[in-house]
């Protein structure tokens, strides 16, 4: 297998006593649209200036293209970066914010008169070369950033949360034009984020980086459907959480208790030896009824609390003390009134292929600790 | 909220008219004084209508040769105030030294001792080798720049923490070096700062008289300590106020003259960035 365009080795970034990233391996091929994503402060950031050469890294490597790029200056490594607050040169028009980094590798003046009407048509700013950049609203602004670092037709583009001094509506409007013209100049592009949807709809992957640490990395749909352990189950979308005791394992099936009901949960290689399993459910994939219905895997329990959310309702069930979430979506509004309201007895269902085991890592983290503390 | 609104501005409101009477008494009444005294044939008990330029003209001449001495110092405090300022709250800003409060501590140190002990610290210090500056005008620049050095480096730190230091990050990452993204982008930002600093550093050596009576050799003379010769003298000496006022009201033209040539020149383009 070739290697892969972008690889990074083992990276590992320390601020005094505080370790922002630990252990950071992944690839991002040619073309791909990458993310980075998660909680602030959690190391997204500091993975992408290390990339840029902001920031050098302890431990490590980041090759490009089969080169190491750490020993490089920041200003020779041809990576195209566009900034949180955008960044752009306040004394300098639209036009001279583009080519400056044309100016920079000493372009000839015609050819970069012709690279930056260029850049600035696929981005839709070419009325507004001369102006100054105050002149221009967030959304230009972000356009003449994005512009900008596309210019040097960078190696690698890097974009540092770029949608987040957006307003709501823009942000989506930009978020898809970010991925055109992505994927019309075949750009490789690193994305940092901290809204999933934002992640999901314009990449190709995902990585889910927590404390510096990597979560997990895959497709949009990987992490949704599949979450590793219990913080990408609930980073990703809402879930909930349910830690049990096998009763007994038939050839189908591990069988759980919950009061009095039996929960099936399927097989997998992570539960076989283990006596306590820990699932995720997703609160769409919980069905809510009113009355009994003959099924599998059914939690008796009380209505708590009711979110009316427009597009869809969401229950809080409180079931043997553990508070269960259930969405229910596309309610016609002839049905309104079939609302469940709060202390209302009801029945959550759910089917056992759309739990999730989940794997936690503790006790092997804890009788490490336990080790250092004898020494 | 209650606004303030005033009905005519040429009406004085109560605190209106203190302030101005303050103002009158205590800064433009000394100015007044100075340039009648520079313009006044004789200065005695009563005071008479009688106006001459003699003093006026004949000052350039008189001072000449301090003014070639003062303008050079103030230049070359100028220059060097500015250089290492603006390069030390730079790098303090984007986090290239260890102790920056150390150095920021030693930098502002000079503000809070008396000029004529800094004169003396510096004239021990340099009296003999390996380092003999006393006696030349080192010890002179040397002096204005430790003097100088404070003020302006404020003035220029104050400036480049208004400005968004990612813009070097972003530079850089279009292919300037960091020197190059500092010209380009940081450099014209910071113009109105800079020209604010170098004006503070050039007044503050063309103005010294305490520290620079303490360390300058004998045959130099800058125009501070000329002035006071002509005002305060040991008996039987030359003294004439009128000279010392018309150099001062000189110094003023040129120092606001050169205030005005600089917003001027900088004028339009400083609205402009400073509106971003």
């Amino acid at each position: 297998m070739p290697d892969s365009y972008l690889q990074v080795r083992n990276v590992k970034k320390v601020f005094g006593n505080f370790t922002a990233l630990e252990n950071i391996t992944f690839d991002v091929e040619k073309g791909e649209f990458f993310t980075l994503l998660g909680p602030s402060g959690c190391g997204k950031t500091t993975m992408l200036r290390c990339i840029a050469g902001f920031l050098t890294p302890e431990e490590g490597q980041i090759l490009v293209n089969g080169t190491e790029i750490l020993e490089i200056p920041p200003y020779k490594r041809d990576i195209g970066f566009v900034f949180q607050r955008y960044a752009l040169f306040p004394t300098m028009t639209v036009f001279k914010n583009v080519a400056f980094g044309l100016e920079m590798r000493k372009i000839p003046k015609d050819e970069i008169r012709i690279r930056v009407n260029e850049v600035l048509e696929t981005v839709a700013l070419q009325g507004l070369k001369h102006r100054k950049i105050r002149q221009l609203s967030g959304g230009q602004q972000q356009r003449v950033a994005l512009a900008r670092a596309m210019a040097i037709k960078p190696r690698l583009l890097l974009l540092d949360e770029p949608l987040s001094n957006l307003d709501a509506k823009l942000r989506i409007e930009m978020r898809s034009e970010i991925r055109s013209i992505q994927q019309e100049l075949k750009i490789t592009a690193i994305y940092v984020t901290h809204d999933q949807e934002e992640a999901f709809s314009l990449s190709d992957r995902i990585l889910i980086l927590d404390k510096g640490i990597i979560q997990q990395i895959g497709t949009g749909s990987d992490t949704y459907y599949s979450p590793k352990n219990e913080f990408v189950a609930n980073f990703i979308g809402k879930s909930n959480f349910v830690s049990l005791q096998v009763a007994h394992r038939t050839d189908d099936f591990i069988i759980c208790r919950w009061g009095e009901s039996e929960l099936r949960i399927p097989h997998s290689e992570w539960t076989k030896n283990r006596e306590t399993v820990n699932i995720s459910i997703r609160p769409e994939h919980m069905v809510i009824n009113p009355e009994e219905r003959e099924g599998l895997n059914i939690i008796e329990g009380r209505v708590s609390e009711v979110q009316f959310l427009g597009a869809l309702v969401r229950y809080f069930v409180d079931s043997r003390g553990t508070i269960f979430q259930a969405e229910r979506h596309g309610m016609s509004h002839r049905r309104l009134n079939e609302i469940l309201t709060k202390g209302d007895k009801v029945y959550l269902g759910f089917s056992p292929e759309d739990c999730t085991i989940l794997q936690i890592n503790e006790p092997t983290d804890q009788s490490h600790r336990g080790k250092e503390l004898d020494k | 909220m209650i606004t303030k609104r005033r009905s005519s501005p040429f009406l004085l409101r109560g605190t209106d008219f203190l302030v101005g009477m303050f103002l009158a008494f205590f800064n433009l009444g000394p100015l007044g004084i100075l340039i009648l005294l520079s313009i006044s044939k004789e200065w005695g008990t009563a005071f008479n209508w009688d106006f001459t330029s003699e003093w006026l003209l004949t000052v350039p001449v008189l001072f000449k040769t301090s003014i070639i001495w003062s303008l050079l110092f103030a230049t070359i405090t100028m220059f060097a105030t500015l250089i290492i300022s603006a390069a030390v709250s730079y790098g303090i800003l984007m986090g290239k030294f260890r102790g920056s409060l150390l150095i920021d501590a030693i930098i502002m140190m000079p503000l809070t001792i008396s000029h004529i002990v800094i004169g003396l610290a510096l004239i021990v210090a340099y009296n003999s080798p390996p380092l003999k500056l006393h006696g030349t005008i080192w010890i002179i620049i040397f002096g204005h720049f430790i003097i100088a050095l404070p003020l302006a480096y404020r003035t220029i730190r104050a400036m480049l923490e208004s400005i968004d230091l990612s813009l070097v990050e972003a530079a850089m990452s279009l292919g300037a070096s960091e020197l190059v993204a500092f010209v380009r982008v940081i450099l014209p930002l910071a113009a109105p700062g800079l020209i604010a600093c170098s004006l503070i550093a050039f007044i503050t050596s063309l103005e010294s008289y305490s520290l620079t009576m303490m360390i300058a050799p004998e045959r130099i003379q800058t125009i501070p300590i000329q002035l006071f010769h002509y005002i305060y003298a040991e008996t039987g000496a030359y003294t004439n106020y009128s000279i010392a006022a018309a150099m001062s009201i000189v110094m003023l033209i040129f120092i606001f003259g050169l205030n005005v040539i600089i917003k001027l020149i900088t004028g339009r383009s400083w609205h402009e960035k400073l509106t971003v």
